[in-house]
């Protein structure tokens, strides 16, 4: 019996009183551990369906379930981001005036009440995405590469069991790309963090064990490979 | 890191506008500090200046507009003084003085021989002897302003007046007076016969009963006159009233003024930080701790200009004191809890400007602001 983490079920996303129909009845699950690339042209519904999985946007009709409850509120979407879902952005959205030490513990606040607490988990965090020794920059002073991999330890700050990146190499150039991509897959093993992964990069669609093909709101294909 | 830190470090990224808005709600939180302490100055100095002298009650004209634009006949103090209860009875003439050097001065006359100068605390000279003229004694604290002293002259409307003493006395009103004999201040004034108000000592002035059963008998019996209470002089007068009024009302404006500064700011705040509001939201915050973020930089703005208000009131009140016209006038000492009174003021409306962009950050569309460029 596979381990449903996220079910998505029936679920329409319309814009402009509905004349836009941006996902059209779709449903899915992610199952715990799941390595997927949701892939698909500009357009297709990715990252509608993401901000949908994460509670960022609420479907028009159907619903997303989280370990088969349906998260009624937005403060309990908050909650389920702030421990259960980590987030990854193509522009990496850090604060600019915090340092990188400072960025990773954001997300602590409210789940580690002690601020020694949050800088040693987020020091030890840092030091695994090999960012040990820019703790003290601010994301102004860091490359594109060790940007994301910043976003990524604020990502896993505090211990999410699904990691949600948007394109996460779009970016960067590709060493920093293939960089990027190893380390997140080495936190996949580690952790077993069910990793979704928004791309066109047929290349890194190609890494992962399952792929998720949109096109106009529909799924047109759900392929399952060996890693 | 502290939550405050990034609420800190949000105001230093913009270090001038926030020094700007910290220095706006400064100047009206020094503003309201500086109102308060004149009203409070002139309220309390006109209180402690009745009450170091000994009197008990004030008998001033019903319909004046001022108990010392007033006048009545002198001979009413015998009237009164026969009441029974009513241990003494001192008339008095008050005004304003402009002196040579265009200074303002409160000039007071009292009856030579008489109980109110024995109230007086001399620094050096000594109180007129009584039928004494053309003499008057200085308040230690308008001897500078006057540049004046023992054995010199003061010259009131080109009349001369030799200075025989130099007293102190509590209350800033009262320590800043030339007083002259009741009978020279009657003739500058050409109110021969007259005086505006008559000091009254009553017998157990501790016993408030006692108190109010001689005003009662007073009023009864002198229906043309008012009988004040000494602590009640700034809530009777309406000289002090519209002052006050004037006071409530600037520093209504300036903390108004303050608010919109702050509101500004943070609105303008919040507008520029659309995205990293939707990443704060986008990691989870609630909408509660980015409200507590936004509210916490309001906060933090409004405790620096508050501190800095304090010290810009303070600095406003002594050199305000300095002006000739107001010279003796003002108390600029500034009590603590009328300073933490004014802190909170300021504490208070900076959450209260904050609250409107902080309800503006909350109905911001996440989705919508992770793409704000």
């Amino acid at each position: 019996m596979p381990d449903v983490l996220v079910a998505v079920r029936n679920v329409s996303r319309a814009y402009s009183d509905g004349s836009v129909t941006a996902l059209d009845n779709l449903s899915l699950t992610l199952e715990r551990g799941d390595y997927l690339a949701l892939t698909g042209p500009s357009g297709s519904g990715k990252s509608t369906l993401l901000h949908l999985i994460c509670g960022l946007d609420q479907p028009s009709r159907g619903e997303i379930q989280f370990e088969g409850r349906h998260p009624g509120s937005a403060h309990e979407w908050s909650r389920l981001r702030s421990r259960r879902i980590g987030l990854i952005f193509q522009s990496f959205n850090l604060l600019p005036t915090l340092t990188a030490l400072e960025n990773v513990e954001v997300p602590m606040f409210g789940v580690l009440p002690r601020s020694p607490d949050r800088a040693r988990h987020a020091t030890a965090l840092l030091d695994r995405v090999g960012l040990a020794q820019r703790l003290h920059h601010r994301p102004g002073q860091l490359s594109g590469g060790e940007r994301q991999r910043l976003a990524i330890a604020r990502a896993l700050a505090n211990s999410p069991d699904l990691l949600l990146a948007d394109e996460p190499t779009g970016n960067l150039d590709s060493k920093n790309s293939r960089d990027i991509l190893a380390l997140l897959e080495e936190l996949h093993h580690e952790r077993g963090v069910t990793l979704v992964i928004v791309t066109h990069d047929p290349e890194i669609a190609g890494r992962t064990r399952r792929i998720l093909r949109l096109l106009d709101g529909r799924i047109q294909s759900d392929t399952r490979q060996e890693a | 890191m502290h939550f405050i830190t990034i609420a800190a470090q949000n105001l230093h990224r913009r270090p001038l506008r926030s020094s700007l808005t910290a220095l706006g709600v400064a100047m009206a939180v020094g503003c309201v500090l500086a109102m308060t302490g004149i009203s409070r100055s002139l309220d309390h100095g006109w209180v402690n200046t009745f009450m170091a002298r000994g009197t008990h009650l004030l008998a001033v004209r019903k319909d004046s507009a001022e108990m010392f634009t007033g006048a009545i006949r002198e001979d009413v103090g015998d009237q009164l003084a026969a009441v029974e209860g009513v241990r003494s009875v001192s008339g008095e003439l008050m005004e304003l003085e402009s002196m040579a050097d265009d200074t303002t001065m409160l000039a007071g006359g009292w009856k030579t021989g008489g109980r109110l100068w024995t109230s007086l605390q001399l620094n050096e000279g000594r109180i007129p002897a009584e039928g004494e003229r053309g003499v008057a004694l200085v308040g230690e604290a308008a001897v500078d302003s006057l540049k004046t002293g023992l054995g010199r002259t003061v010259k009131i409307q080109d009349k001369p007046f030799a200075v025989i003493g130099i007293f102190k006395q509590s209350g800033s009103m009262g320590n800043s007076m030339l007083l002259l004999p009741l009978a020279d201040l009657q003739d500058v004034m050409g109110m021969q016969g007259r005086v505006a108000i008559f000091n009254l000592q009553v017998d157990n002035p501790g016993d408030s009963a006692r108190v109010a059963d001689i005003r009662a008998r007073l009023k009864t019996r002198f229906p043309e006159l008012a009988f004040w209470e000494t602590k009640d002089i700034s809530e009777k007068s309406e000289v002090l009233r519209l002052l006050r009024a004037i006071s409530w009302g600037v520093s209504t404006m300036a903390a108004i003024i303050g608010c919109l500064v702050l509101l500004n700011t943070l609105l303008m705040s919040v507008a520029e930080r659309t995205r990293e509001i939707g990443v704060l939201s986008a990691l989870g915050w609630s909408p509660r701790r980015i409200l507590g973020l936004i509210v916490l930089e309001g906060f933090l703005l409004s405790a620096a200009g508050g501190l800095l208000g304090i010290a810009l009131g303070f600095a406003g009140l002594r050199g305000m004191s300095f002006n000739p016209n107001l010279v003796g006038f003002l108390d600029t000492s500034i009590p603590l809890p009328v300073m933490l009174q004014t802190l909170g003021l300021a504490l208070g409306l900076g959450a209260l400007a904050s609250l409107y962009p902080a309800w503006r950050a909350l109905r911001l569309n996440v989705v919508e602001a992770l793409r704000y460029e």
